[in-house]
């Protein structure tokens, strides 16, 4: 039986950076929950969907996302990931020698958790909480960097788009860091996923203390226009490796026999902020496919013309980021990226990487009963 | 203790001239210029020694009109219809006032006109003023109150809780009572 002695020299052993075999991982998760949630969501007749983050779970679905991330045609991953260490670099002096702790929700190939963690050089206590869905997505993610020497590292396997489960994620982290400062963070355009993007992001800014911060990443549009719209659907249907990462769920949970031919992009404007970017995989065999579940017993019927939503993603004009923010009672304290040049009528697709704190409480308005019967000074017996 | 000297040579020398009136009367000796002097200085002595004597009862009179009203005035501030209301007992009502004739008094008439009542009066002139805002604030809160057809509880809850808060004018007016009671049961007659 494991005492603390053998939990010090585990810890030891995968904080020296020498043994790559070996990683620890919390997990939080329960599959059943996650199963019951995939059913549900596929059993809907006219509005199935699977929801996007089904598409990392699995060592598959987790080679699909790496391989995507990497493809020359599909450059929204890709970019992001190559030009991150610009975006990083303006808001490095804001976290620099600050002692901050680093909990990365959604850890993706950790490529960009490596940038940040760059910030372990200066506070060799640093823990690095690495949270995703995917516990194939964690080891893939921090295979290499738990290569860095004396990095604390605790993984923690859990399903961070549900409030509950933050609520125990902030329990936990609380306890491992004390009052000791952390920057949380959800990148790639994360928060874009999920159905819901502006009550997961408030539920995140829950997490933060007002000495926390949050380093946020969403992708942008200069306008939303039949142009951009055009160029966001584009810019996903392109790519065979993006196609083969938006079926990875379908193909694993169910038992369609997956014909990527069959996917179909579509953008369209959501509101006056937001371009919504879906992949649904449609029957366009013209008969109807029963569909087994992964629950092995249930079985839908897959009409012939209907689709299932395999994929959901979005770009925000700035205006909208500045709605999304302020909804989830946040404020930005990295500097706005400054406006692009209007060289080009086309439309101008970028991304926004941005450090976040807690915004204080809005003063409360005064009343009329205020304004009669308050002086608004507070006497002192 | 001046008083007291003043007010015993007042008396000795009316004493000493009588006696001295007497004795002239009896012998029928030049007395009339020290009965005279000496009656002189009792009349001086006596002058000064009323006016002090009405200048206290007066300044007494004043402290114990203001004692009295303050602390009729914090009976009021006590009182239950300033008292929060809840449920469903809450509704529109017209607030008890606080009174300031003594106070007003006690300013005007220069009764408390000693060197050692300036810091009295410095309080009684916030004092009013308080009091003033208070009541001033209450026709408003009645005024604004009462012109609505339909006031919400919630509303009327708010007025409660500013009323009464921290930072309210109850509050205020309350410490400056506290205060001011103080200061004037310190006063010696």
């Amino acid at each position: 039986m494991a005492n603390d002695g053998s939990l010090a020299q585990v810890g030891e052993i995968l904080g020296s950076g020498r043994d790559s075999r070996w990683a620890l991982v919390l997990s939080g998760e329960k599959p059943t929950d996650l199963i019951k949630e995939l059913i549900h969501d596929l059993a809907i007749p006219h509005s199935r969907k699977v929801a996007t983050k089904f598409s990392y779970i699995g060592m598959t679905a987790a080679i699909a996302w790496a391989n995507a991330c990497s493809d020359w045609f599909y450059p929204v991953m890709r970019d992001s990931i190559d030009a991150f260490d610009r975006y990083w670099r303006p808001i490095l002096p804001m976290v620099a020698d600050k002692g901050f702790h680093y909990v990365s929700l959604g850890v993706g190939t950790g490529q960009k958790d490596r940038v940040v963690l760059g910030l372990h050089s200066q506070n060799p206590t640093m823990l690095y909480i690495p949270v995703d869905i995917s516990a194939e997505m964690i080891r893939l993610g921090i295979d290499e960097t738990k290569k860095l020497t004396g990095l604390r590292m605790m993984p923690v396997h859990l399903d961070f788009s549900i409030t509950a489960h933050l609520e125990d994620l902030k329990q936990l982290v609380h306890r491992l860091v004390d009052d000791q400062p952390v920057i949380y963070s959800l990148l790639g355009n994360t928060v874009a996923n999920i159905d819901e993007d502006s009550e997961l992001l408030g539920s995140i800014g829950d997490l933060l203390r007002p000495q926390d911060r949050l380093l946020l990443e969403v992708s942008t549009t200069s306008e939303i226009s039949e142009a951009a719209l055009e160029e966001a659907r584009a810019e996903y249907s392109i790519s065979e490796t993006y196609k083969i990462h938006a079926t990875s769920a379908l193909s694993q949970f169910t038992d369609l026999a997956i014909d990527n031919k069959m996917l179909v992009f579509r953008a369209e404007k959501e509101d006056e902020n937001i371009i919504r970017i879906e992949t649904h995989y449609q029957n366009a065999t013209g008969e109807p496919v029963v569909v087994t579940l992964p629950d092995h017993r249930t079985q839908i019927d897959f009409a012939p013309g209907e689709t299932i939503r395999v994929t959901l993603s979005r770009k925000y004009l700035p205006s909208g980021v500045d709605k999304l923010i302020a909804e989830a009672g946040l404020t930005r304290l990295s500097e706005p990226p400054p406006p692009r040049s209007g060289r080009t009528k086309r439309p101008v697709f970028s991304r926004d990487l941005m450090l976040l704190a807690k915004a204080p409480p809005e003063p409360r308005k005064p009343t009329v009963a205020d304004d009669l019967l308050r002086t608004g000074k507070t006497t002192r017996r | 203790v001046t008083r007291r000297i003043i007010v015993a040579l007042t008396n000795g020398a009316l004493v000493f001239a009588f006696v001295l009136a007497v004795v002239w009367f009896w012998t029928g000796s030049n007395m009339e210029a020290p009965v005279t002097v000496v009656a002189l200085f009792a009349a001086i002595a006596g002058v000064r020694a009323e006016r002090w004597a009405g200048a206290r009862e007066q300044r007494n009179r004043a402290l114990e009109a203001l004692r009295d009203e303050l602390a009729r005035n914090g009976e009021t501030i006590a009182d239950e219809r300033f008292r929060p209301l809840q449920g469903p007992s809450i509704r529109r009502r017209v607030f008890p006032r606080l009174n300031l004739s003594a106070a007003d008094a006690a300013v005007t008439s220069g009764a408390l006109g000693r060197s050692t009542d300036s810091e009295l009066v410095t309080l009684l002139y916030q004092w009013r003023d308080a009091v003033r805002e208070l009541n001033h604030r209450l026709d408003l809160t009645e005024v604004y109150l009462f012109s609505a057809d339909v006031i919400q509880p919630e509303e009327l809850a708010a007025f409660d809780e500013a009323l009464h808060s921290a930072d309210g004018i109850l509050t205020e007016v309350s410490t400056q009572l506290e205060i001011l009671e103080q200061a004037v049961e310190a006063q010696n007659s």
